[in-house]
């Protein structure tokens, strides 16, 4: 997000945020423009609450739109050892979220990258995890596939279920292995989620880039 | 009547040495270096004295802001995040090919698909349409054309007055300028390239080819008043190999073949640019396809394996995006150029837009009413950067070698590295397709899966 610079939050007495376990690099010119964005969203006021949100219009199409907005409101991605739903968010909070979509840089060493992906992914899985018991079972994960596929009308219920039911029992052996008959599979829990990401490189798809608004390199 | 005459003598008489001067000067201090590759550095004078005024009027806009109290405003034509334009299917696609090592061609749900939608509303929620526009901010320079000035109240008189009199420099002074500047350098074009064919091949048809080539290119830069900063020119693209740059505007050619001697490749077109390339291919093999061929990617990647492979000829030139000479659909060489298997010599090219804007928006603007905009700006100020040379490294594909050139040159340009994609030009998305997009996405899971239950 640009070239690390210390980032002022402009006008508010606001503390510079700092929760997340990896300091937020970005420039205040891009900090000032979440601030707008923020400002106009609350309609001015410090902090937003979820009505906030319907007025964006894009978002309406969005299948899991709800999900998203809950997203912004689960104490677990804002601050890390806390759990539930706060009311309202201010700002600070506000660019937390934003930050779990931050681009990867370039100077990340090893460990940085995975702390980072694991952010990322832990974002997702508390998306999925609406009950907040650390595990994703059966109904929740039938209930973002049929939040997903929700723009078709003609959709039938069992046929969201059943892609949902064959969806987890693959989880289910990716992460346990040959199940016996009787034994029943509670849910996937983060390091099984963690598992099922190995090899996919979301870092480089889950982020969310600023364009280059640097005065432009002068050419003489 | 009578009283008439004599003055009417002496209006004649006074116009006729004044344009006998103007085209002197011109040929002196334009038509010749051009011819021989030196600058008298004017260009650069100009540009500086330019830069003085444009600063002078950048305060008075601001103080006078300031008298009112009212922000100013800074366009922000592409909104503050750079939206990914590939759709639906691709991304998705793309994020199972990633992933899993599961055949592609039988799409079910998969964890990953839940990314697209997720980033698809992080954005929406940073940046729609409302933030798009405007920011309040000090404003950079104001370059006193009023088609990059937002602030107009602000102006004051004295500011009115500086800016009628760029207007009368630059349509009625720099205008018939350049105007008759072009017309030179195509002519000769035409003409010398036409005269190199009929003599026999040899070293001295390529000599005189290359300087004929040079020279009417130079004579086009200094038309469209361009200042160009060259960088790292010991990496420039030797024969054999293809020249690879990004696409801002058809002026990108111009700048490059000015200073270095590439075979272009194109569709033929019909008309003057027709003409100008049918002589320019008898003098040097530049590579033209008629319009039926284009269609044909085999066809055309092995015309381009066939003339890298002659370490003889030289050079192409090619723009992945698509070439500005036959505007064809982009996808046609985009990853073709890196599959021929050449060494490729990347080029980054960065303009300023302070001078004047050389974007051409092709949906907005014609090719006629784009020249003329760039004519009658100030200059065109840019700068080069020849990239060291890449080849494909044996564990790459095409898409992946095509993607490291891509970043090079971006980085190199301070560009952001989804240049490529063309999304910056695209236009907003209609609601009606959003919409579409989620259904899409449910049939394409959907259908699937009851295609693999009945089956």
């Amino acid at each position: 997000w640009g070239s690390p610079r210390s980032c002022p939050v402009p006008q508010g007495p606001h503390p510079p945020p700092s929760p997340l376990s990896f300091p937020l690099t970005v420039t205040s010119e891009q900090i000032e423009h979440l601030h707008r964005r923020f400002k106009q969203l609350s309609r001015d006021q410090l902090t937003i609450r979820k009505e906030n949100f319907d007025s964006i219009p894009d978002l309406e199409f969005n299948p899991i739109r709800g999900k998203i907005v809950h997203a912004f409101f689960d104490k677990r991605n804002l601050r890390p050892e806390s759990d539930g739903l706060a009311d309202e968010i201010n700002f600070e909070d506000f660019l937390t979220i934003m930050s779990y979509f931050r681009p990867i840089e370039m100077n990340m060493d090893e460990e940085q990258l995975d702390r980072f992906r694991k952010e990322k992914l832990k974002f997702l899985f508390h998306m999925y995890d609406s009950d907040h018991d650390g595990k994703i079972t059966l109904q929740e994960y039938r209930n973002v596939v049929e939040e997903l596929l929700s723009g078709n009308p003609h959709l039938e219920k069992e046929s969201a279920r059943s892609i949902a039911d064959g969806a987890m029992m693959e989880a289910a052996s990716i992460c346990v292995g040959q199940m016996g008959p009787d034994q029943v599979y509670e849910g996937i829990t983060f390091e099984d989620f963690l598992k099922m990401w190995q090899g996919i490189d979301i870092e480089t798809k889950m982020h969310v880039r600023f364009l280059n608004m640097e005065p432009i390199a002068h050419c003489y | 009547m009578f009283l008439l005459l004599p003055f009417d003598s002496l209006v004649v008489n006074l116009l006729g040495i004044s344009i006998t001067v103007l085209f002197t000067l011109l040929l002196v201090f334009i038509i010749v270096p051009a011819i021989f590759g030196v600058s008298f550095g004017i260009r650069k004078v100009y540009m500086k004295t330019l830069l003085k005024i444009f600063q002078w009027a950048t305060l008075r806009i601001e103080r006078g802001a300031k008298e009112k109290n009212h922000p100013l405003y800074k366009p922000y034509v592409n909104g503050i995040i750079a939206k990914e334009p590939t759709s639906l299917e691709e991304e998705i696609k793309e994020m199972r090919r990633s992933g899993s090592s599961k055949a592609l061609d039988t799409p079910e749900f998969e964890l990953s698909d839940i990314f697209y939608f997720c980033r698809k509303g992080i954005e929406t929620i940073m940046d729609d349409e409302v933030t798009k526009r405007f920011s309040a901010e000090e404003l950079e320079s104001w370059n006193l054309l009023s088609r990059t000035n937002y602030n107009f109240q602000y102006i004051s008189l004295r500011l009115t007055v500086l800016w009628g009199l760029g207007v009368l420099i630059r349509y009625c002074f720099l205008l018939p300028l350049r105007i008759a500047l072009a017309f030179t350098g195509i002519s000769l074009l035409v003409t010398g390239t036409t005269v190199v064919g009929y003599l026999p091949n040899g070293r001295c048809k390529e000599f005189l080819s290359k300087h004929v080539h040079l020279m009417c290119y130079r004579i086009c830069v200094r038309a469209l008043t361009a200042i160009i900063t060259y960088h790292d020119r010991e990496n420039r693209p030797r024969n054999g190999g293809i020249c690879v740059a990004n696409h801002t505007s058809p002026i990108d050619v111009i700048i490059l073949a000015s200073d270095g001697y590439y075979a272009m490749v194109g569709q033929i077109h019909g008309g003057l640019m027709g003409v100008i390339q049918r002589a320019m291919v008898k003098a040097c093999p530049h590579v033209w396809f008629e319009r039926s061929e284009v269609k044909d990617r085999h066809l055309v990647a092995k015309r381009l394996t066939e003339h890298v492979q002659d370490k003889s000829k030289l050079p192409i030139l090619i723009f992945p995006e698509g070439t500005c000479i036959n505007n064809t659909s982009v996808m046609m060489f985009k990853k073709g150029s890196f599959e021929i298997g050449a060494t490729v010599y990347p080029v980054a090219i960065k303009y300023d837009p302070q001078f004047g804007d050389a974007f051409w928006n092709s949906s907005k603007y014609g090719m006629v009413t784009y020249l003329l905009r760039m004519m009658t700006s100030w200059a065109i100020v840019c700068s080069v950067w020849y990239l060291p040379a890449m080849t494909r490294q044996p564990e790459e594909d095409a898409v992946q070698f095509a993607n490291r050139v891509k970043s090079a040159i971006a980085r190199q340009g301070g560009l952001v590295d989804l240049l490529w994609d063309g999304g910056l030009k695209r236009e907003k998305v209609k609601d009606a397709f959003k919409e579409e997009q989620q259904k899409l996405y449910s049939k394409m899971i959907v259908g699937n899966h009851e295609d693999r239950s009945r089956s």
